[in-house]
């Protein structure tokens, strides 16, 4: 079952959904369905350091956001 | 001479008394995704194309074999831009039974293989010297009537060394691969009591520490091929998770306990990757890569769907997953995926329901195995074809052009007859059987409208009118 998530971050970086490199920073990025664990890659200059969520019930057009903000 | 065969029983009687002599061996390092047979050592995560190919090869035995031969040879004449032929531009062959004979040649040998691959196995009686080997050869039997650990599947391993692949392992695999750019293969078996696929890849072998680089291709084959009730199950040890310093992936919790109402297919694979770990499982006994899936599609359809693998990704590895490059990361963002899934399945004439009486045992049999495997393959094929063209992936940016090499869909009743009437066997093909498997392979892939949509998305060639596939829009 297909997900979408978008991870907004100021920054283009490599998004890691279960340690796996999967997408890129603001655009929607397709996961499978259930509890990932969202961070990601180069430097730890950001935060939170990861976000866990479960995804589900998302389209490409309304992707589950995960916010990170840059330190 | 009474002598030496009373040294050679006591030898063979001291070694069955022993403990198993594992054909696997341990993992003497910890588990590393930049060595072994495995998606993240081989070129292709990495490679340059922004197409995807991946072919599937079912069970079948010679009927199968020969039918992905002729799906190869039709690849091998198809060009496609910068002077290569769509076979140079494969990636993945995932294959079951008598397909991972065709598929791990494939590897070893390339496009050499298209060549002799007739005389070298499929016109030869294999059967016959699997027979003459386990029955016929004086040490063999010597072997098989007194070492408790010697079974006729090891002879088939043996035998499948003389015929095709030469005592190659899977460190010659790896080595071929890497240096001509070759599909990666994965040869699918199954484990008969988890119930699930056993593929011989080393990111498979990590979660049972053991060391598949330098066992016999051969071996993964005979496993493939494993049929069961005609030969026994192969016998692999599990090495206790600590001595490799395996490592769950991260996902596997999360999978395990949280998403079993969300998602039940993530937590059941969750719980296959759990039944591997038990530290009660010390062997894993494995059969027929047909009993869990018979046409190979359900590791590549993981890999569209999922990034849950059985290893833990390390400094950018991976298992086994499509999402990051469907999702357009580098090193390798992709635009089109095209899977040809070979399906050497026969519909059968009409026999026992020709009369009142009862079938015998064998029939039923039959009936009972091969009816669940039919119906699982084609729930396969349709899961694909749901999961590809849902809108969002439509929209995506990312064709895929599923295409499907299956007898029932020849439309020429004579060809029809000619292949569907070939046994599953190891017996040799007769030269009708074969050229009839060739210009199936043929007739299915060019009369496919994915594959002439694929063809004219790449080549711009010619799209025949009519012909419409539904999950790649046109776009020239």
């Amino acid at each position: 079952m297909d997900e979408w998530i978008l991870v907004q971050f100021p920054e283009s970086r490599t998004v890691l959904v279960d340690d796996t490199p999967t997408g890129v920073t603001n655009k929607a990025i397709l996961v499978q369905r259930g509890t990932h664990v969202v961070a990601l890659g180069g430097d730890q200059n950001y935060s939170p350091p990861s976000i866990t969520r479960q995804v589900v019930n998302t389209t490409k057009a309304n992707p589950m956001l995960f916010v990170f903000t840059k330190l | 001479m009474r002598k030496a065969v009373f040294c050679c029983l006591a030898v063979v009687l001291a070694a069955g008394c022993g403990s198993f002599p594992a054909p696997n061996p341990p993992l003497t390092h910890p588990t590393d995704l930049a060595t072994g047979y495995r998606w993240a050592t081989t070129t292709i995560p990495s490679r340059s194309s922004r197409t995807f190919v991946i072919l599937t090869f079912s069970g079948g035995g010679t009927r199968a074999a020969g039918l992905s031969y002729g799906v190869l040879k039709q690849l091998e004449a198809t060009p496609m831009p910068g002077n290569t032929h769509l076979i140079d531009n494969v990636d993945v062959i995932s294959s079951v039974s008598g397909g991972s004979f065709a598929s791990m040649d494939y590897a070893m040998r390339g496009k050499e293989m298209l060549a002799t691959f007739e005389k070298d196995f499929l016109q030869k009686p294999v059967q016959t010297m699997l027979f003459k080997s386990a029955y016929l050869n004086p040490a063999n039997l010597f072997k098989l009537l007194f070492d408790p650990h010697f079974h006729r599947i090891d002879v088939a391993a043996e035998v499948y060394d003389d015929v095709l692949f030469h005592n190659a392992t899977f460190t010659d695999l790896l080595t071929v691969q890497k240096a001509n750019d070759r599909p990666f293969i994965i040869a699918n078996a199954t484990e008969l009591e988890i119930g699930s696929r056993f593929e011989w890849t080393q990111d498979q072998f990590d979660p049972i520490c053991s060391d598949i680089m330098p066992m016999h291709v051969a071996r993964a084959v005979a496993a493939s091929s494993d049929f069961p009730f005609l030969l026994p199950p192969m016998t692999l040890e599990k090495y206790d998770a600590g001595t490799c310093k395996y490592q769950t992936p991260i996902w596997f919790p999360l999978a395990r306990n949280d998403d079993a109402y969300a998602n039940p297919s993530r937590t059941r694979y969750a719980t296959e990757l759990e039944d591997y770990l038990d530290p009660a499982r010390r062997y894993l006994h494995t059969l027929d890569g047909g009993i869990a899936d018979n046409i190979g599609l359900r590791g590549p359809l993981h890999a569209l769907i999922s990034t849950d693998t059985f290893v833990q990704p390390q400094n950018g590895r991976t298992g086994f997953t499509l999402i990051p490059l469907l999702n357009q990361v580098p090193p390798r963002p992709i635009d089109k995926v095209l899977i040809i899934i070979v399906n050497a399945g026969t519909e059968g004439e009409v026999t026992i329901d020709k009369t009142s009486k009862l079938p015998g045992l064998k029939t039923i049999v039959g009936g009972v195995s091969g009816t669940p495997m039919d119906n699982y393959s084609f729930d396969s094929i349709q899961l694909l074809l749901t999961t590809v063209s849902t809108p969002d992936r439509v929209s995506s940016g990312v064709r895929y052009y599923p295409v499907v090499v299956s007898f029932p869909l020849i439309r020429d009743e004579n060809l029809r007859k000619v292949v569907n009437g070939i046994g599953t066997s190891f017996n040799a093909l007769s030269d009708e059987q074969l050229n009839g498997l060739k210009q199936a392979a043929d007739v299915l892939i060019h009369q496919d409208p994915c594959f002439e949509q694929f063809l004219h998305d790449v080549n711009g060639s010619p799209m025949p009118s009519g012909m419409n596939c539904a999950s790649a829009p046109a776009t020239h």
